[in-house]
């Protein structure tokens, strides 16, 4: 594996406090939501340190505060949040408290931001130059209109994006997700700020993407002397790029310092489980699922999974094209999204397909599932072609194969009932009477590990991770053979995550269930694959057992995946799981 | 572009065609004979009742007479009244007095609903807010007649700032107070629609984005959060202006504006079934052009939107 950073070459060596004046020095930062229920304590007393030119990240789940911290810096608190104590002093100088035009000042001029989501936040009004534009102009450039052009198309150029001239004049839609990246990137370090905020900088894009962005990023600020504040969720990514880390958990900072320090031996029990349960990090320790979810193999024998060539899905050259609409009425040109592809589920097993966005591993699971008609090739379960179901068949189809979506809060009605939401699929396939399926419900949830009185709750009550287990336990109610997990996990913060691949895990073990598991998260896939279908462009491009893509990828495009998983060229030494 | 316009303006054509067709059926399937009405109380001899409906055709069945109806628009003929006007003389005349009454409005409402909604949204949940908010379901609640008569009596009569009545081709001021009394209702609605957009747009990523970069907050306001709040207002405004040409009945009965409304009722109660047809469908028309306009308009305002 190539390994391009690594935190024994870091560019930037540790820092010794009190040699330098630091850039950012927050102390005590207290913020409160006001809500209906009261004030809210969102950020609890943080301290933090930043030097000029240093790297620092702050880690945690979702709300631990960091994001909160980070836009306190620059007074762009969302809603009725306000800073309630502590104070934050930049260069010197006290930014609480500073009233509207003097943080205006500060904005973009001495503190840049790089946003979270590149989807929503270039308007999508305006061309990418003039919004490029606007950062140049609100803090002081002076110049004419061919000189304004010019330093654009220099800004986007240097922020990694190839043909600046043409693309500033283009708009956001027309503009990947990495390409708004950049210009995002370009729009933060326009004024060449000496303090960048980078939240979550690339958790939205592909891993491939997110590492060149990154890589070019810290090249960028390194060469300007940028100091970098990183907000993150991931640990193994905040290791690799920052050299300090600030480890936030429910408002509070729980544990700070140098990042191959904290990594290697930390401290705080929430640091501990972070550090084991970070896919990046745990992915080089975990073996097979099966290992792990200690299958006895009599049970595997039961389900009848251990004999060979018993598969119970397979994909035949499957292939599907979408119509595109021509910019002339009834024109239109084919778009492969599928291009022959097929792969064997075995019984008992799991099956991953791995890809990046458009490669068309959500497509094929729709092909499986029977929501998409292919154009061509089969789709066998259990050895009967699926796409040549009648209606009564298709309905006795449905009930074998089950699916769990990406978004927990999308997925559930939340008008309906946890109880309701469990039920239905019972009601709807005529199992059992009332009382049965009352019972039912109750040992779907205990299987679930949720407590029987969740039936009566909504979606609305429920966490992200709960809600995930639910809809589990839903995919569960009807004994499927086969559950078809489309980025299952994706949405989920990494301790949860954790938790719901092993209870997949146990789940599996259990009731000799088949996974097929679409995912983008090649570290995910190390926990709890078997064999892996790596996709690109709608082809296969690898099929190999987990742990021979892993350990002897054959492709560059797998090599490629592999090398970008944040953390993975970290060495993590023995930690206690 | 040019594809989708013209595809969108072949479509007039069956609009136009079905429009036509069940107007003419409707006026002529109305009860009472406009002809022997024409009398008066003394009333005219069979035979003079024979040459009018011969003269005007109303002796032969229906669907001649609508087929005599749409040769005579292709060549721009919509005929003549049972006094002897040109149709297309009246059409002229009442046109441009309505149209420049809706102008007048759609410009009123789209100022103070705009600007107002705008002030609302930033502060929501404020004073402001919170009184324009009544006020405007106050406006809507009312009927036009009721506002007309009040803003009659206290701007008119009591204070003499305007004109009671228009009359006869009327002025720019003496529009104005019906065009305030015609925009009202379409006034609250544009408020309430941009307060909610603007409201809605002013936590948008992007709108943090800009204030991120420095940007001083007028400019975050105007270019970013207002900018992309006037998208549905715009499409609002545009959809409105058909509204407001056919709508003006009450607004120009009150104030005495020789418009479309009040031409066209007369027409109805007088039984001038060509008049009623031909402004009918003159305002179907503007419907259909209004809303091709405000579908351009659309693609204009937000680049994601591309027809072909």
């Amino acid at each position: 594996m190539t390994s391009v950073t690594n935190i024994e070459t870091n560019p930037w060596p540790e820092r010794s406090a009190g040699a330098v004046e630091p850039l950012l020095q927050i102390s005590d930062l207290r913020i409160s939501f006001t809500t209906a229920a009261g004030e809210v304590e969102a950020v609890k007393g943080v301290d933090l340190t930043v030097y000029p030119g240093q790297s620092v990240a702050i880690v945690g789940e979702s709300g631990s505060g960091k994001s909160t911290t980070a836009h306190a810096i620059i007074d762009l608190l969302p809603g009725t949040g306000r800073v309630t104590g502590g104070s934050i002093r930049f260069a010197g100088r006290e930014l609480v408290g500073l009233d509207r035009k003097q943080v205006e000042d500060v904005r973009g001029k001495e503190i840049g931001l790089v946003p979270q989501d590149p989807m929503s936040n270039l308007n999508p009004v305006w061309r990418i130059g003039k919004q490029v534009e606007e950062a140049l102009v609100a803090n002081g450039f002076k110049g004419n209109k061919a000189q304004r052009r010019t330093r654009v198309a220099e800004l986007l150029a240097e922020a990694g994006l190839p043909d600046a001239e043409r693309r500033a004049a283009q708009f956001p839609h027309e503009f990947s997700g990495g390409m708004r990246q950049r210009a995002l990137i370009a729009i933060g370090l326009a004024s060449r700020p000496k303090l960048l905020i980078a939240d979550e900088p690339t958790s939205a894009l592909d891993v491939t993407v997110q590492k060149k962005i990154l890589d070019h990023l810290e090249g960028l600020t390194h060469e300007l002397g940028t100091a970098v504040l990183f907000i993150t969720h991931d640990l193994g990514l905040a290791a690799e790029r920052a050299e300090h880390l600030v480890v936030m958990y429910k408002g509070r900072v729980v544990e700070s310092g140098p990042s191959r320090e904290i990594l290697s031996n930390p401290q705080h029990p929430y640091t501990r489980r972070l550090v084991s349960a970070a896919p990046s990090l745990a992915s080089r320790r975990i073996q097979s699922a099966h290992e792990r979810g200690q299958v006895s193999p009599d049970q595997l024998t039961a389900h009848g999974s251990a004999r060979p060539g018993d598969d119970v899905v397979v994909a035949r050259n499957l292939t599907k094209k979408f119509k595109i609409r021509g910019s002339r009425p009834g024109s239109h040109t084919d778009f492969t999204a599928v291009d022959d592809v097929s792969f064997a589920l075995p019984r008992g097993r799991t099956l991953a397909l791995v890809g990046e966005s458009g490669s068309g591993k959500s497509t094929a699971a729709n092909m499986v599932l029977g929501l998409l008609e292919p154009t061509s090739g089969t789709v066998e379960f259990d050895g009967q072609d699926v796409t040549a179901l009648s209606s009564r068949e298709q309905f006795a189809f449905r009930r074998r194969v089950q699916p769990v979506f990406q978004n927990p809060y999308g997925s559930l009605d939340p008008m309906v009932s946890i109880y309701r939401t469990l039920e239905e699929p019972l009601r709807l396939h005529k199992t059992g009477d009332a009382k049965e399926r009352e019972a039912r419900v109750r040992e779907l949830l205990e299987m679930v590990a949720l407590p029987a009185s969740t039936m009566r709750r909504y979606p609305n009550e429920l966490s992200g991770g709960q809600r995930q287990r639910i809809a589990v336990a839903r995919a569960l109610a009807l004994n499927p053979e086969v559950i078809v997990l489309d980025e299952a996990v994706s949405a989920l913060d990494v301790l949860v995550q954790a938790q719901v691949l092993t209870l997949l895990n146990d789940l599996q073990a259990q009731l000799g269930l088949s996974y097929l598991f679409i995912t983008h998260d090649l570290a995910v896939v190390r926990q709890i694959a078997d064999e892996v279908v790596v996709m690109q462009s709608g082809k296969v491009v690898e099929h190999a057992a987990t742990d021979e893509v892993f350990d002897n990828p054959r492709q560059q495009y797998t090599r490629d995946l592999l090398a970008a998983i944040p953390g993975s060229s970290l060495e993590t030494g023995t930690i206690a799981g | 572009m040019l594809w989708y316009i013209g595809r969108r303006l072949l479509q007039v054509i069956p609009v136009f065609l079905g429009a036509t067709l069940l107007l003419y059926a409707m006026v002529f399937a109305l009860p009472g004979d406009p002809v022997a009405a024409l009398g008066g109380e003394r009333g005219l001899s069979a035979a003079v009742q024979e040459q009018i409906r011969s003269q005007y055709n109303l002796d032969k069945p229906f669907i001649v007479q609508y087929l005599l109806y749409l040769k005579g628009v292709v060549t721009l003929d919509f005929g003549m009244t049972f006094s002897h006007r040109p149709v297309i003389d009246i059409i002229a005349e009442a046109v441009p007095i309505t149209f420049r009454l809706a102008l007048m409005a759609l410009v009123i409402e789209a100022i103070f609903g705009i600007g107002f909604g705008l002030v609302a949204g930033l502060r929501k949940g404020g004073v402001f807010d919170g009184t324009v908010l009544v006020l405007s379901l106050l406006v809507i609640a009312v009927p036009t007649f009721v506002l007309g008569f009040v803003m009659q009596f206290v701007v008119g009569v009591q204070l003499g700032w305007l004109p009671i009545t228009a009359g006869r081709d009327p002025n720019f001021v003496s529009l104005l107070m019906p065009a305030m009394v015609l925009a009202a209702t379409s006034l609250a609605y544009v408020l309430r629609l941009t307060r909610t957009s603007v409201a809605e747009n002013i936590s948008a990523d992007y709108v943090r984005t800009a204030r991120a970069k420095g940007l001083p907050r007028a400019q975050v306001t105007t270019r970013h959060v207002l900018r992309n709040s006037l998208i549905p207002v715009v499409t609002f405004l545009g959809a409105d202006l058909g509204a407001l040409m056919g709508g003006a009945i009450v607004t120009e009965g009150i104030f005495n504006i020789p418009g479309v409304g009040g031409t066209l009722f007369r027409a109805i109660t007088t039984g001038e079934n060509t008049l009623v047809v031909s402004l009918t469908t003159l305002l179907v028309l503007v419907y259909i052009v209004a809303n091709l306009l405000v579908d351009l308009l659309y693609a204009a305002l937000d680049p994601r939107i591309r027809y072909a």
